[in-house]
């Protein structure tokens, strides 16, 4: 008997259209645990190096944790895992909703995808059972419709659906994948994977159960969980505020992107406010499956040139990105914006990003008219960031050389381009600038996915401490933040209002029967974390692509409590090199032998040997 | 007077967590299939919670062939387990889909008011009443509000 798990893999060959049941493999628990654990090792197993990311031999995988469709708080979070189109590096992405939960009631943990169709088709999934389906009429809607064609046709408005949109169709590099509406894996361009595979979709019908140790046990430590989680101060904030309480916050520590991160304070910054979204906007709060937070807040524009625009968000990050970080200062603008992101399928945040850069590109005369194809891309411009969002998930025009992300947009477009583009590895960096603490510019530069504020978050505690822009220690915090953050993506529940790794230690050996220790889990995560910088490593990265953007590392802020800071390029070397050691890494950051073989980790070892490496 | 679990649409957040204590409690393992209490979201606003109202006129009493379905001391509509044949005869007959088949046992499920939901729940949206306390804490909703507007 498996406790806390579905027990079951579900491997699906596209070029060939079929589909096999497997069981779990116990090892796979031991070391990895579950979701993004699971992910990296299969992946690391499963591709070779130098594999382009948009071809049939990359691999997408969906998995899932033991906390996911548990009683444990916030346990609503599947991972989706493959080489990124984005960065060519290791990618993942987590989604909350209800389609993870859903999965393992279907009787799966997770789903390795391989090839590719050569006709558009949907997976479906129905307890235990799947099945590749056709999906010529799918293609080229949006993903509220594919969501709804797909309940329509399977007769069962309950069934969960993960897809894309247009922008995965297109090849968008940024596509995410949306579930459940208005949850989507944003990151690291997901959805295109899917897109070169010719998979629309992943339809889930699970009404089976998850089996549970000790029942009594976990109900009990499941009600304490519940109580400690709703007496962080955090969550009654973000029930009534939504995650937009952190625009006014990162204004007032200047660090709110504005402008493509030529500034950290933007003069507008009350308009795209939860205190303004409260006042103006509001409908109701909704939470994720399992969520006593509910940081999600239906939006509808009742008035205006927006009138009847509708969003479940948008949350903080989408709004600075498309928000003050293109000059606009209207959050009637951005849940429009963000409606399109949505519909369309493309990660709000790499958008904002290459949006604010072409507007950037187009004002300093790099992009011209005859680029825009007339559209007047200045800062601030409502109308043309609409257009051009439009334009990206169709590739036409500007939108084709803007779908490849800033990193080969800035490449090809030359004239210094490359200095205003702000990515890591060729991730567009989110909504934290860099400059504002050296933990986010630490955390930034070494992720392994690139520059993502999913791995790392030191900031609030950075500033709260007065510690902002010292060097030292911060390698410290950011491992320590790694690892918190990584065991919610193993587990599969939420990494907001986080508890101790005790707690969710406790947790999981009730699930589970087995017994786990707060070290147990840390190990779990290091593991996990050294594997997939190993992954990179085999791919060819080392400590040089651990930098950050040259507006980062050598333009200053303009105002407030950031005014006159970068990042000094010796205060980042030192970091890195202490980053490094903390992990067991070398100078280079490549995993050393001894610390590859104390996590158990000798195949990996045995592979980047054979490479060359690591000496033998 | 029937008590029953009382739900408000306007609070419910449509996190589920319900639906999980339900199952765990009753049913020993995870599972909203099992659960006596099951949320409905309608896009793009609407959650909400659905379970046995311990109807006056129970039709699913009424309508069971093996009068398996009782009123017990508390006024609670409950099913004898041993009684039930899972003919579905009391899931066609209740209006809101409140009572379902135990999709392993085949005998019908509802919920037993254990409260053990109520308890969980994170904001607070439901609660154990009857007909009786609900209309007359509505009355002095109303009553207050009518009061704040006369200052």
């Amino acid at each position: 008997m498996m406790y806390g798990y579905a027990g079951h893999v579900l491997k699906v060959d596209l070029t060939k259209g079929k589909v096999i049941k497997e069981e779990l493999k116990r090892e796979l628990i031991q070391k990895f645990l579950g979701g993004r654990g699971f992910g990296a090792k299969t992946l690391f197993d499963e591709l070779a190096p130098g594999v382009d990311p948009l071809s049939p031999q990359n691999i997408i995988i969906f998995a899932v944790g033991p906390f996911t469709g548990t009683l444990v708080p916030k346990g609503c979070k599947y991972s989706v895992i493959s080489k990124s189109p984005m960065t060519n590096c290791y990618g993942d992405s987590e989604g909350g909703g209800f389609f993870g939960p859903e999965l393992k009631y279907a009787g799966f943990d997770m789903i390795v995808i391989y090839g590719a169709s050569e006709k558009p088709v949907y997976l479906w999934i129905n307890d235990g059972r799947a099945e590749i389906r056709d999906a010529s009429n799918l293609w080229g809607k949006s993903t509220f419709e594919t969501t709804e064609l797909i309940q329509e046709e399977l007769g069962d408005k309950s069934i969960k659906v993960a897809c894309i949109g247009p922008a995965g169709e297109n090849l968008v590099r940024y596509a995410c994948i949306c579930n459940d509406l208005y949850r989507q894996a944003g990151r690291t361009g997901m959805g295109a994977v899917m897109g070169s595979k010719k998979l629309k979709a992943v339809a889930v019908r699970g009404t089976g159960e998850i089996k549970i140790a000790k029942p009594d046990e976990f109900l009990e430590l499941a009600k304490e969980a519940l109580k400690k989680t709703l007496e962080i101060p955090a969550t009654k904030m973000l029930r009534e505020q939504g995650t937009l309480l952190q625009i006014m916050a990162s204004n007032e520590w200047g660090v709110l992107p504005t402008r493509n991160f030529q500034d950290g304070v933007f003069e507008l910054a009350e308009r795209l406010s939860a205190q303004y979204a409260i006042e103006h906007l509001f409908v109701k709060a909704r939470a994720c499956f399992g969520c006593p937070v509910a940081c999600g807040h239906v939006r509808y524009v009742k008035s205006g040139k927006y009138k009847g625009a509708l969003n479940e968000g948008p949350e903080y990050e989408l709004t600075a990105m498309l928000g003050s970080n293109c000059g606009i200062g209207s959050l009637e603008c951005v849940i429009k914006a963000a409606q399109l992101c949505d519909e369309l399928g493309l990660d709000g945040i790499s958008t904002g990003n290459v949006i604010g850069f072409a507007m950037e590109c187009y004002e300093r005369g790099i992009l011209t008219d005859k680029d825009t194809g007339g559209l007047k891309l200045n800062f601030g411009n409502e109308e043309a960031l609409l257009e051009v969002i439009r334009k990206i998930a169709s590739r036409e025009g500007i939108g084709d050389l803007l779908a490849e992300g800033v990193k080969r947009a800035a490449e090809k477009l030359g004239k210094g381009a490359e200095d205003i583009a702000v990515h890591v590895k060729g991730l567009e960096l989110p909504a934290y600038d860099a400059r504002g603490s050296m933990g986010t510019a630490l955390g930034f530069a070494i992720a392994d996915i690139g520059g993502s504020h999913c791995r790392s978050w030191t900031m609030g505690p950075e500033i709260s401490k007065g510690i902002r822009f010292e060097v030292a220690g911060k390698a410290e915090m950011v491992r320590d933040s790694i690892r918190a953050r990584t065991l919610p993506d193993i587990l599969g529940f939420c990494r907001f209002c986080l508890l101790d790794f005790d707690t969710y230690a406790k947790l999981l050996t009730a699930i589970t029967g087995i017994e786990y220790k707060a070290s147990d889990l840390i190990e779990v995560t290091d593991r996990v974390y050294t594997l997939t910088r190993a992954f990179n490593v085999r791919e060819g990265i080392t400590r040089q692509q651990d930098t950050l953007p040259k507006r980062v590392l050598t333009e200053p802020l303009k105002q407030g409590p950031t005014k006159g800071v970068y990042v000094k390029r010796e205060d980042l070397d030192k970091m890195i090199s202490e980053f490094y050691k903390l992990y067991g890494w070398d100078e280079n950051g490549i995993p050393r032998e001894e610390t590859l073989r104390k996590l158990g980790l000798e195949d990996v070892l045995e592979s980047l040997r054979n490479i060359g490496k690591i000496s033998s | 007077m029937m008590p029953y679990l009382y739900a408000d649409p306007s609070v419910c957040t449509g996190c589920r967590i319900c639906e999980l204590v339900c199952s765990l409690y009753n049913e020993k393992v995870i599972s909203p299939n099992k659960s006596r209490i099951r949320v409905v979201r309608i896009e793009p606003s609407i959650d909400t919670p659905i379970s046995c109202r311990n109807c006056a006129k129970a039709p699913c009493a009424e309508i069971c062939p093996t009068s398996a379905i009782y009123r017990d001391e508390r006024g609670v509509i409950m099913v004898n387990e041993n009684q039930c044949i899972g003919c579905s005869a009391c899931v066609m007959a209740c209006p809101f889909g409140a009572i379902t088949i135990h999709p392993e046992k085949g005998v019908a499920i509802k919920c037993t008011l254990c409260g053990m939901c109520v308890d969980f729940c994170p904001v607070r949206c439901l609660k154990i009443i009857d007909s009786e306390k609900l209309s007359m804490e509505k009355r002095y909703k109303f009553a207050e509000q009518m009061e704040a507007k006369s200052k």
